[in-house]
């Protein structure tokens, strides 16, 4: 091995035999660290993640190179179909126009949006919004504690922002008076479904529309406290429920 | 006397025996420095090696290719809905998406841009500098300017992006820094055939900027690898073989019916089984020459099931190319000769 290694000195020459100086060397060594450091601290942080926060071994770096890891989209944690395959979930939209016509939309839908590339954009957003999701709070229990009362504000407040973006468009988009979008659980069939009792993968049965609310929660004063203000309101004050009559139709 | 002399003889005798002892602990001293400094110099030797050495360009140049023909593809289909994803009234609007990135560093120039000529302009440009970069002309440039493109493109789409977005722009931030558009690549006839000479031309033959760029490459599908692999080890279905029938069975991917496989309830569970073992030690036998084959073909073989049955063309085969980093530009040169001398005769 010492052998090995004076000989490659040896020959290295005064550039070292790398191509590179001894100084290069170094500056480049130093950049490649810092890059890989990068590359790994969202994962690991990722991966860290529990009910009481992220390890504190993994925040430091992940929060010195945040500029760095998030500016060049590094910002991933590689859970592909991880921990666990589990269902899709989907938007289910309705479009409502002055004439009291009525219009349901599906989304993503593989028919309709072509090439596959489209249609897993469709997918990837219905799949975002689902995420986002965070449901209203009985609003005693929030106002008891203010810092849930401030973290549910902020992920609810995200959550409706982009709903509501999503409505926008859909209303632009198709020239409605209005839209509403339900979200849509696709549960996976099991062997025996499929196999025995030949159940097909896109069975409406399998279809199930997500509450925006707990169903312990009462009909009044679910959304008595906004996302935007602490102001509590009437239940008659109270903004339109998120889901149509229609919707919990399905759903039963 | 005689005994004043058997002291002196003795004390000779003693210290002689002191700096033998004192040597011979120099010499340990000595001997332990010495292996200290080899082991160093071998570590550093081989962190000089690991990175610095030179290489060719032909594997990446693949790389390059596939990764510009699949930016042209990804900018194509933006493009094409320009105005729902990225205009006024898109999916996610303008101020939705700011506030989305008010707390972090994703930043792009399309927050700004709501007039849908700007963003047909933007994709525009987007679409001729990885047409550029698939084809290998003014690479120097192009590269740079796809990636880019490509980085404010998924700043903006933000919510709509997968798998495919994180490799393509993993693979071309490290290729702008290769000399990829060397070979196989226009700026290569201009420079062989033309006889043009240019900075923006990029530099022929074996270099150190091609051994580091693939190195980035390797190490990085190695993380993803990695935590993709660990990831799955926390879930229960995929010890208890499950997982892959409840992908299979997932009507919003499928493309390919594969519910056959729920009948081969062994086949199943051994391929899922197989599926994490492969991803959580992908980086451990993938570097060794005599595991690198197996590595790479079950990477093939997954990629390649996800390509085909799972509807993600786009993803399995970015990720296909990727792990042909793995392959040494002479085998890619050999490769691609041997297929160029049979498809001319």
């Amino acid at each position: 091995m010492t052998t090995e290694a004076t000989t490659l000195r040896e020959t290295a020459g005064s550039r070292g035999g790398w191509g590179l100086s001894r100084r290069s060397r170094i500056v480049l060594s130093l950049i490649l660290v810092i890059h890989l450091l990068a590359v790994t601290a969202e994962p690991l942080r990722f991966f860290t993640r529990s009910s009481r926060g992220t390890s504190p071994a993994t925040d430091p770096a992940r929060i010195l190179l945040a500029p760095y890891v998030e500016f060049a989209y590094l910002n991933h944690g590689y859970f592909f179909f991880a921990p666990e395959p589990g269902p899709s979930h989907l938007l289910e939209c309705r479009l409502e126009y002055g004439n009291s016509e009525t219009g349901r939309l599906r989304f993503p839908d593989k028919r309709a949006q072509r090439p596959r590339l489209l249609y897993h954009r469709h997918f990837m957003l219905s799949e975002f919004l689902h995420q986002l999701h965070v449901p209203p709070v009985q609003p005693r229990i929030a106002e008891d504690d203010p810092a849930i009362l401030a973290e549910w504000r902020e992920a609810r407040g995200r959550y409706e922002m982009i709903r509501d973006s999503m409505t926008r468009h859909l209303v632009a988009r198709y020239a409605a008076d209005a839209a509403f979008i339900d979200r849509v659980e696709h549960r996976l069939p099991s062997d025996f479904e499929v196999l025995t009792e030949r159940l097909p993968l896109n069975d409406p049965s399998l279809y199930v529309v997500l509450p925006d609310a707990p169903e312990y929660l009462p009909a009044e004063g679910v959304r008595a406290i906004d996302a935007g203000s602490s102001k509590r309101l009437e239940p008659s004050q109270a903004t339109e429920p998120d889901r149509p009559a229609e919707a919990e139709e399905v759903a039963q | 006397m005689s005994s004043k002399r058997a002291l002196s003889s003795n004390a000779k005798r003693g210290s002689q025996g002191a700096s033998l002892v004192k040597e011979q602990q120099l010499d340990v001293a000595g001997n332990s420095a010495s292996t200290w400094q080899a082991w160093l110099h071998g570590w550093v030797d081989g962190w000089n090696s690991f990175w610095f050495s030179s290489s060719d360009a032909h594997t990446l140049a693949v790389i390059r290719i596939c990764c510009g023909a699949m930016l042209v593809y990804v900018h194509v289909i933006w493009a094409s809905f320009v105005t729902s994803f990225m205009g006024e009234h898109a999916w996610i609007d303008q101020a939705a998406i700011r506030e989305l990135h008010s707390g972090d560093w994703g930043w792009s120039w399309l927050f700004y841009v709501e007039s849908p000529a700007l963003l047909m302009l933007h994709q525009l440009v987007a679409i001729v500098a990885s047409a550029m970069m698939a084809a290998g002309l003014m690479t120097r440039l192009a590269i740079p300017v796809a990636w880019w493109m490509t980085l404010m493109v998924c700043h903006r789409m933000t919510g709509a992006l997968f798998g495919l977005d994180q490799i393509v722009v993993m693979l071309s931030m490290y290729l702008m820094w290769s000399q990829c558009g060397s070979v196989w690549s226009i700026d290569s006839w201009l420079r062989q055939i033309r006889g043009l000479k240019g900075w923006w031309l990029p530099t022929a033959g074996a270099t150190v900027s091609n051994n580091i760029t693939t190195r980035l490459i390797q190490l990085h599908l190695c993380v993803i690898y990695i935590f993709g692999g660990l990831s799955k080890m926390r879930g229960e279905m995929w010890w208890d073989g499950s997982a892959l029938w409840y992908t299979v069975v997932n009507y919003e991917y499928q493309s390919l019916n594969m519910t056959w496989l729920g009948h081969y309830t062994f086949l199943i569970a051994a391929l899922t089984a197989g599926t994490i073992f492969w991803e959580t030690f992908y980086c451990a036998i993938v570097w060794p020459k005599l595991t690198r084959p197996i590595a790479l073909g079950m990477a093939f073989l997954v990629h390649g099931g996800i390509a085909v049955a799972l509807g993600m063309v786009t993803f399995g085969t970015i990720m296909i190319v990727a792990n042909s980093a793995f392959i040494s530009p002479e085998s890619t040169k050999r490769c691609l000769c041997l297929i160029t001398r049979r498809a001319k005769t």
